[in-house]
């Protein structure tokens, strides 16, 4: 009792300098992620603006100018590089406040690598299974035909977006390297993880809202055109965003998130060459097709969770 | 590991040839965007034999992104012997013995570099024809660009597959014999180019032209896409079993004390 009486001034003392401490660590993290959310946004719209034509929509552009705005994904990495230079945090490319350059294959580091290779695939297979038991009246069995692929080429078409997706992943590493390999772990610091998830959605999405707005994303034939769509696409960063910094937390690495994303990107899918969203008109079509992808991103999550709750249940008990 | 890499980018001078690669990329993209396609002048256009306009501003930086395709094939061979010309097993046994880490973490730097200098001069070339396309106005122009992608994923997994048999050949037999080899197999290939000129029939060569190329591709496109999608599976599952074989290599003829 003595001792804590005495000692309960210094306790509270050390207690303050310690709060300090985390409320001053945590204001110059904010700061940084500050700097390079303006850099982020600020380069990224910039350079949208100067590429996309005036007054044209997305899909009005030729495919060599919608490449050309696509470079675009860039940005976040070149952000990412600035704010090191400008904060001196070094350039660490592995371990801590690194910016998770690091590849690592032993220890079955690869199957990493793998999963995001073939999760994409899965995904939007599963996604469009579900879109078409939502709503029936999408299949259409020669809409590949309209969109230009030869039915072979379309059996094909999830190994062709595997193989192109993974070594062309370089406009991903784009975004990854600065989403995932900077704006993420700042938020895990400064808030909880599902606030840190919810947010880096919400900032992701955000950020793509100069081409959802000329629809890039989700066309502009649709109610509630463009504002929906950005709900829709910030919706949309929350959910892939979980999975992304998943697989960068457990490989280390934003590699496997920027290979995911752009396997992702090339829409692996067969079923895509069946699904005609022209042919149903209003919301319908979009909202199942919405759900059907929400929810297959959702059941991935789930199994991943269930799997990391038994990985930890087994640690413990051994 | 991270370590070795920055060993391998300094001893194949990586700095120069970022530098290099850094500039270059750059006045490309200010001479493309300043001589754009719409913002020429009639007297850079001229009609070709089946009658297209070809803006040869278009044309001359078309050809420059061909060039870069293929500098960077050269390059990564290049590369690749560079990372192994001094590491023959018998140099440097010594030294790998020396290392805190293992024979194969060693051989396998070299790999993962050379793998990754082939990743950023394939991204830096999608780039170059972006920028170019973008820019570009006339279909003759348009179709001459497009053809160096047919081609971009067989000569990179080309490119690898080499290496794939050039490094271990290196790093067994050392940088003479293996240079050795490698001049012998080029001749062999030149004496056969001589043959086919002195009693082949070079009047083959006459009717290969842009335009049979074109329709040979576009004749052949699915063919070409299973290429385009086999071609690096195959280079990348040599690859690794080219880096088994080097540490195969490594492993035999050694004196393992530990």
């Amino acid at each position: 009792m003595f001792l804590t009486e005495s000692a309960a001034p210094f306790i509270r003392e050390g207690r303050m300098i310690m709060n300090d401490k985390i409320l001053s660590a945590k204001k110059k993290e904010a700061q940084r992620l500050g700097i390079f959310l303006i850099l982020a946004f600020s380069l990224a719209w910039v350079y949208f603006i100067l590429t996309i034509p005036k007054g044209s929509t997305w899909d009005q552009m030729t495919p060599q100018f919608q490449s050309l705005a696509s470079l675009g994904m860039l940005t976040p990495v070149i952000a990412h590089v600035l704010t090191r230079l400008f904060t001196k945090e070094g350039f660490a490319l592995t371990g801590e406040d690194s910016m998770m350059l690091g590849i690592r294959f032993q220890k079955s580091g690869w199957a990493w690598y793998l999963l995001a290779m073939l999760l994409p695939w899965f995904y939007q297979e599963l996604a469009n299974g579900i879109a078409l038991l939502i709503c029936p009246e999408l299949y259409d069995p020669e809409y590949y035909k309209v969109l230009g692929i030869d039915q072979k080429m379309l059996l094909l078409l999830p190994v062709s977006s595997i193989v192109s997706g993974t070594i062309l992943s370089f406009a991903a590493f784009g975004e990854e390297g600065g989403w995932r390999g900077y704006m993420m772990p700042k938020l895990m610091k400064l808030m909880g993880r599902k606030e840190a998830f919810f947010t880096g959605g919400i900032i992701w999405g955000l950020w793509h809202a100069p081409l959802t707005c000329i629809g890039h994303n989700f066309g502009t034939d649709y109610p509630g055109f463009p504002y929906l769509g950005i709900f829709k696409m910030c919706t949309l960063c929350i959910f892939l965003g979980m999975l992304l910094t998943y697989m960068t937390e457990k490989s280390g690495s934003v590699w496997p998130a920027a290979i995911l994303h752009a396997v992702n990107n090339t829409s692996p899918g067969i079923l895509n060459g069946y699904i005609n969203y022209e042919k149903v008109s209003g919301l319908r079509g979009n909202v199942a097709g919405f759900i059907g992808i929400i929810v297959s991103l959702l059941l991935v999550l789930t199994i991943f969770w269930r799997l990391e709750r038994r990985r930890r249940r087994v640690g413990i008990h051994s | 590991m991270g370590g070795l890499l920055y060993k391998e980018f300094v001893a194949v001078r990586g700095k120069r040839i970022v530098n290099t690669i850094g500039i270059a990329t750059l006045l490309f993209i200010l001479l493309r965007v300043y001589f754009s396609g719409d913002r020429m002048m009639e007297d850079f256009y001229m009609e070709n034999v089946d009658g297209d306009l070809v803006n040869l501003v278009d044309l001359i930086l078309s050809q420059a992104v061909w060039w870069f395709l293929i500098m960077s094939l050269y390059a990564v061979n290049r590369l690749g012997i560079e990372c192994v010309r001094s590491d023959d097993k018998n140099k440097i046994r010594g030294y790998i013995a020396a290392l805190p880490l293992e024979k194969n973490t060693y051989l396998a730097s070299k790999y993962v570099f050379l793998g990754i200098a082939a990743y950023v001069l394939l991204s830096m070339f999608f780039m170059w024809e972006i920028v170019c396309a973008a820019f570009i106005h006339d279909s003759f122009n348009q179709d001459f660009l497009q053809l160096s992608l047919v081609f971009a994923f067989p000569g990179f997994s080309m490119a690898i597959l080499l290496a794939a048999v050039e490094m271990p050949m290196f790093l067994l037999l050392g940088e003479g014999v293996a240079a050795m080899i490698k001049v012998g197999v080029g001749l062999g290939i030149a004496l056969l180019v001589i043959y086919f000129f002195l009693f082949g029939n070079p009047e083959i060569l006459e009717r290969i032209d842009f335009m049979s190329i074109q329709n040979w591709v576009n004749a052949h496109e699915f063919g070409l896409t299973l290429v385009g999608i086999l071609s690096p599976m195959i280079s990348l599952a040599c690859y690794y079993v080219s880096y088994r074989i080097s540490c195969a290599f490594y492993q035999g003829g050694e004196n393992d004390y530990e």
